[in-house]
């Protein structure tokens, strides 16, 4: 299969072609900013030359999700990475997907529908990104239907307002409950100060591909801030080639229109003195051009519309300087409309719909007592009141499917940050959860971490988590036509150890990190040999362990790199055999360099994933891909421009496909551009 | 390639720059604090020129003020040293107080008790105790308190430019 395209033909003439291009401009480029510009200053010099005015908007790295109050990177019980708006304007990212593909130890994979998400291994195809926790300002996002973390374009938030995302490896169960599995990602997003006034964005790329957003933030007063923003997308698609289906019943295996994608999405963050109040809404809707399910091959009758929307309102107070209060109500909506052809026969038209509401509240208090110990405890409920899926053919119209339920869950949790010397924090918390369809579960987290001197750090980290296993797992069937139900599934529980070594040297910031995690109860979809339908099951144990190593240095003339590579094999316990879709090695790097300061500015990002097993026991092979971004701001005043070449090298892979694929391997985008502008009022 | 530039890139481009980090900003901070602070008349005479601050305490990475070492203020030499104890630090302009010495506050301030020396910590409750600046952080952003009492103690002038960005302590 392939992707159309007509820019080189000669593969290996375009790629060194591309390659000595590249390597003779950065080596310009390093070059010339040392030598040429000799008397350039560099940050720190640019820091003194600051007055106090200045010097208080100086933003600092600090981190809140690892332990649900702010501290710094270091002194975080968990592997944290961090990544910014600037970092989403210097890369040319376009979605949350492309930016965790960035990040140390993640990988992802896309089956020209949703993104799915990889971490230490565990990315078994067929799951919905249920083991990673997805937060926007500390909110749950991901469904109560499938539990999705959702990545790709159908993430709520035009990636455009996010501030900053915090990245933490590992269970944190022990605060968040279920799903914070293998890590959390937790969103910030911009306030209306951030946008001051207005801003017009405008995106055209490859294949038909547009985006308009408008956004409008502002900060009345100390008091008072609001941020109204919406954002309208739609890509046409591509043409796309499946060698599965190469046969004159099925247009000889080309899929053509059956790619088309479009999302609106809507957001507003308003703040009135400690009150903050926060609403998000999308709808996304995309053709599935790869006949999953054993759909008909090139329609675009078979599509998925997903629509989400939550409400959050949020009161934060400081009561004193030690204390503070933060509580939270929410209101969350999903629904999901599929869409599928199949020849049953007659040509019908099957629906599988879901739809999930829930509201809820949230209480935490910190404190710090004798001194030395900073404690966090806290009460969450939530009220499912609408879990329902639904799975019927529309004309002649047979019901398979019709489940209505509701349930409820709450937890409650503790954390002690205990400063027993100055160089030597512990960190242990413990929260129990209910759910209305489990026993409780209770999950703990230690860590120690120790600061020998004043720019090394070393943690030792210890973790539980827990994931139940959501509606779709327990309840889904076709009406045992292909996939049958098990409401006897466990949760699955995981532990985890991990040495993290952070490092400051010069302008080096280096982490080393070990891991070893170890899974019981692994749910993953299986075929019961006796009937031979699809079944969910809670398979043996699996493990996973490697390390990681990442180091990222700022340089003279605002030059910064960064470089890291991971090492991991995630194995089936019982048969010692590698986990599908799960590869042993990623290597991500990239280069922002100045070219005039302020004004123009390269982004240039290296992924590269390792092959990958198949579900046919067959690999994906791996793949080096580049991209890059030119940036260019303040040559007008308030117009920023941007230009992204992807896989710029026009590098042909793909990912494994889950079991209702005919495919095995799912093949991605070859060479795409975007150009970027954006107005600021 | 990418390793490549990775290793060599950096190598054209000498490594001499510094992270950008809190304690980076929070020295910069205290170097421009001692362009704003007038010290008794008297304090400058016989000819000494420079303006000394003093590092007591750990938890505070005395690098960070490298790059500050040297720098002007108010046509002084801003200059830093570490002092192990309290015995000598008549030759201090100004002392910071790192966050190590939490318990032993008050007994330092006690020690100090009027000497024309502008005291600075980055502590939770430090200018409570009789710290005259006191960093913290809001937001990400370093901010800072004045215990107005200690500095007037201290026979101190803070300019009233500093006084307008700070958080004041009575």
């Amino acid at each position: 299969m392939g992707v159309r395209h007509n820019f080189f033909n000669n593969e290996s003439l375009k790629r060194s072609i591309l390659i000595s291009f590249l390597s003779v401009l950065l080596t310009i480029f390093l070059q010339h900013f040392c030598y040429g510009l000799e008397k350039e200053e560099d940050p720190l010099s640019k820091l003194a030359r600051l007055n106090l005015e200045d010097l208080m908007n100086i933003k600092v790295e600090t981190v809140y999700s690892a332990s649900k109050f702010i501290q710094k990177t270091t002194e975080a019980p968990s592997h944290v990475s961090i990544i910014t708006s600037s970092d989403i304007k210097r890369y040319g990212y376009r979605r949350l997907a492309d930016v965790i593909n960035s990040v140390s130890g993640f990988y992802i994979s896309h089956d020209r529908n949703y993104h799915y998400l990889g971490v230490r291994g565990f990315s078994p195809p067929g799951d919905c990104n249920t083991r990673i926790l997805l937060l926007i300002d500390g909110h749950r996002i991901n469904d109560n239907i499938y539990n999705t973390a959702y990545i790709g374009n159908e993430f709520i938030l035009d990636v455009d307002l996010i501030d900053r995302i915090e990245v933490i490896r590992g269970p944190s169960s022990s605060i968040y409950g279920s799903n914070a599995f293998l890590g959390i990602i937790n969103i910030i997003t911009k306030r209306g100060k951030d946008i001051n006034k207005m801003e017009i964005s405008a995106e055209a790329g490859s294949f038909d591909t547009y985006k308009n957003r408008l956004t409008f933030g502002r900060e009345f007063n100390k008091n008072m801030d609001v941020l109204i923003s919406a954002s309208f997308f739609k890509s046409h698609g591509q043409s796309l080639y499946y060698k599965e289906f190469d046969n004159l019943a099925t247009n000889n295996g080309w899929a053509d229109g059956a790619d088309g994608e479009r999302y609106n999405s809507f957001f507003i963050n308003t703040r009135y003195r400690d009150f903050n109040l926060q609403g998000a809404y999308i709808t996304r809707e995309k053709i599935i051009p790869t006949a999953p399910w054993g759909t008909e091959f090139n329609t675009h009758m078979t599509n998925t519309t997903d629509t989400y929307g939550y409400l959050n309102l949020k009161f934060k107070k400081d009561v004193d300087k030690d204390t503070s209060f933060i509580s939270r109500l929410f209101y969350n909506h999903y629904y999901y409309d599929g869409n599928y052809l199949l020849n049953r026969p007659p040509l019908v038209r099957t629906k599988d719909q879901a739809w999930g509401k829930s509201w809820g509240a949230e209480l935490q208090y910190n404190r710090r007592v004798f001194e030395k110990h900073l404690i966090a405890s806290g009460f969450e409920y939530q009220d499912n009141f609408l879990q329902k899926q639904r799975n019927y053919d529309e004309s002649p119209y047979v019901i398979y499917l019709n489940d209505r339920r509701n349930s409820n869950q709450w937890g409650i949790f503790l954390q002690d940050e205990f400063t027993v010397f100055d160089n030597l924090v512990l960190n242990a918390g413990i929260r129990h959860d209910y759910f209305k369809f489990f026993n409780g579960n209770t999950s703990t987290r230690a860590a120690l971490i120790y600061k020998p001197l004043e720019k090394t750090a070393l943690k030792f980290l210890y973790g539980e988590a827990f994931r139940v296993p959501n509606m779709y797992e327990l309840y889904y069937n076709d009406g045992n036509l292909t996939q049958k139900a098990n409401p006897d599934l466990d949760p699955e529980k995981i532990k985890t150890y991990e040495i993290v070594l952070e490092q400051y040297y010069k302008n080096l910031q280096l982490s080393l990190s070990g891991f070893y995690y170890k899974v019981k109860n692994l749910i993953a979809l299986t075929t019961d040999a006796s009937d031979g339908l699809l079944v969910f099951r809670n398979k043996d144990e699996a493990e996973a362990k490697g390390i990681e190593f990442e180091v990222h240095g700022k340089w003279q003339y605002n030059i910064e790199t960064k470089l890291n590579y991971t090492f991991q094999q995630a194995t089936d316990k019982n048969t010692g055999r590698l986990l599908v879709n799960s590869p042993r090695h990623l290597v991500k790097s990239n280069f922002f360099i100045p070219i005039i300061e302020n004004k123009l500015s390269g982004g240039l990002g290296f992924e590269y994933s390792g092959k990958r097993k198949t579900l046919g026991g067959r690999y994906a092979g791996g793949a080096l891909i580049t991209n890059l971004n030119l940036l260019s701001q303040n040559i007008l005043k308030g117009l920023e421009i941007s230009g992204t070449i992807y896989n710029i090298l026009d590098k042909k892979y793909g990912f494994p496909a889950s079991g209702e694929h005919t495919q095995q391997v799912i093949e991605q985008d070859g060479r795409c551009f975007r150009l970027k502008l954006t107005c600021l009022f | 390639m990418f390793i490549f530039l990775f290793f060599f890139g950096g190598q054209f481009c000498r490594a001499d720059s510094q992270k950008f980090g809190e304690y980076e900003v929070k020295a910069a901070f205290i170097y421009n604090f001692a362009k704003f602070v007038t010290w008794p008349e008297g304090r400058f005479k016989g000819g000494k020129s420079t303006i000394d601050l003093c590092v007591y305490g750990s938890g505070f990475p005395v690098n960070a003020f490298d790059y500050f070492n040297g720098k002007t203020a108010q046509g002084y030499i801003f200059k830093t040293k570490r002092i192990k104890n309290l015995s000598n630090i008549d030759g201090c302009d100004m002392l910071y107080i790192g966050p190590s010495e939490r318990y032993q506050i008050t007994q330092i301030i006690n020690t100090i008790k009027n000497m024309p020396i502008l005291t600075i910590g980055d502590t939770e409750g430090f200018a409570e105790k009789g710290v005259i600046i006191n960093l913290y952080m809001e937001d990400d952003k370093v901010r800072f308190e004045i215990n107005i009492n200690a500095c007037k103690k201290a026979g101190l002038v803070i300019s009233s430019q500093l006084l307008k960005l700070a958080r004041i302590i009575q």
